[in-house]
């Protein structure tokens, strides 16, 4: 490996805008404390990709991700059966009607090998055996003030609606985990 | 042409020097200096380089960048400017602040002695990460072998949980990947600093995962073992690495607050 330095611009432009010997306010051309460079010349530059989004990206990503990972692994363990394999996880909502008031209520959908359910912090407000699940359907629905996929899931004794990011995902995923299940049923039968 | 202001573009060791017409625009670079420490300028207006053209933006830039070097071949040590820094006045007012900030400069010229800052760019495979992983959590390993021997039905859906048991061993294993990385960077620098994902990525690196990006402050005769080093993090560990340099010490520059008048 020997270090290298491109000729053209790229390498430059991440040291030459913001970094190196900074001098204070009243000795330079700047406005608020701030070094000038010319508005245009900044749109100029933008023009040639200085992507500083990705790194604003990157840091946000980091703090969601230790969030996640802090708030799942507490949690996640003392929810599941000995031996219950999970197949998805996903961040959603359910429709939670009380009569005549209704509410998406948000948490995450596990879906593993026995069984669908939401989790919301510690509760779980809706939980279904894979076996009682007899149907799931797309259906689009106004929410806000625009169209958007919800989830049917038909069981033995009612219907939950539900909303996912990936709609056409999940849907495939709890129609296969849902028959993997009724195999077994009849393979145990026969 | 008032040319009351003084184009920045670095702080050396020395004394009055004229570098010829090497400037952005073909400017005269010459030396403002005081008591053994000197600025490298040219003498402009008062007002900021600005412009829409792309063209003219990148000629300006690659000019600041390329006296910066020619600074750095003459007077050996360099404190570089960023782009269009401009001190308002003449020659007296760079050699007013020269005055001011001796001590602060004469320090951080003195931590970059002999030394330049090299950039080290990590990242890796989405299929090495999970050998590293696997390595670590046998019952992921077999799970991928199984899967292997399973019907397409089943098969997806433990495809599924594998993907899921991996997926958080990742970000752990990314920043562990990363701690090692700098660990093995500082025994051979002076100084180190983690940037945020590079904005351009080259090539080879889409599409693999970020694990570091470190400027780092190197002695010339350390930089050998630097790159023996990270060639051997690359065969053990299939880190993919580029490394950029040699640098003026951008990342290094800091001297803090003024000095009161």
């Amino acid at each position: 490996m020997r270090p290298e330095r491109e000729s053209g611009i790229v390498d430059l432009l991440d040291r030459v805008l913001d970094k190196g010997v900074i001098i204070h306010a009243d000795v330079i051309i700047s406005v608020a404390g701030v070094p000038l460079i010319g508005l245009s010349l900044k749109a100029a530059l933008a023009g040639m990709e200085t992507m500083l989004d990705y790194g604003m990206m990157e840091a946000w990503d980091k703090s969601i991700r230790s969030w996640y990972s802090k708030e799942k692994v507490s949690t996640e363990k003392a929810l599941l059966i000995k031996g219950e394999i999970v197949y998805a996880r996903e961040f959603g909502s359910m429709l939670q009607e009380c009569g005549v008031v209704s509410a998406w209520k948000p948490g995450f959908w596990y879906l593993t090998d026995r069984r669908l359910f939401l989790r919301s912090g510690n509760e779980v407000p809706f939980e279904i055996c894979l076996k009682a699940i007899n149907g799931v359907a797309i259906v689009k629905e106004k929410f806000l003030n625009s169209l958007r996929e919800e989830i049917i899931v038909g069981f033995d004794t009612g219907l939950m609606r539900i909303h996912v990011s990936d709609a056409h995902g999940f849907k495939d995923i709890l129609e296969k985990a849902a028959s993997a299940v009724k195999e077994d049923l009849l393979m145990l039968a026969t | 042409m008032s040319l009351e202001g003084r184009y920045m573009y670095s702080v050396v060791k020395g004394g009055h020097q004229s570098l010829g017409s090497v400037g952005i625009d073909g400017r005269d670079v010459y030396t403002i200096h005081h008591d053994g420490i000197a600025a490298v300028v040219h003498a402009c207006d008062a007002t900021p380089y600005d412009t829409k053209d792309n063209e003219k933006a990148k000629e300006w830039i690659l000019a600041h960048g390329r006296v910066i070097d020619i600074a750095t071949v003459e007077f050996g040590t360099v404190l570089p400017f960023p782009f269009d820094t401009i001190v308002k006045g003449g020659d007296e007012a760079v050699e007013s602040w020269l005055m001011e900030n001796h001590g602060k400069l004469s320090k951080a010229l003195e931590k970059v002695r002999d030394r330049s800052e090299y950039s080290v760019q990590a990242f890796i495979a989405d299929d090495r990460l999970e050998a590293l992983i696997e390595k670590s959590m046998p019952e992921a390993a077999r799970l991928k072998e199984s899967i292997t021997r399973m019907t397409s039905g089943s098969g997806y859906l433990m495809k599924r949980r594998y993907e899921l048991m991996v997926k958080d061993a990742k970000a752990v294993f990314l920043r562990n990947v990363e701690k090692g990385l700098i660990e093995n960077i500082q025994k051979g620098a002076d100084d180190i600093k983690p940037e945020r994902k590079p904005g351009r990525i080259i090539e080879r690196f889409k599409g693999a995962h970020f694990v570091a990006n470190v400027a780092c402050l190197v002695r010339r005769d350390k930089v050998d073992a630097l790159c023996s080093m990270l060639d051997r993090l690359e065969a053990d560990e299939g880190l993919m690495i580029r490394l950029t340099g040699p640098w003026a010490p951008f990342s290094f520059s800091n001297i803090g607050g003024d000095d009161a008048a």
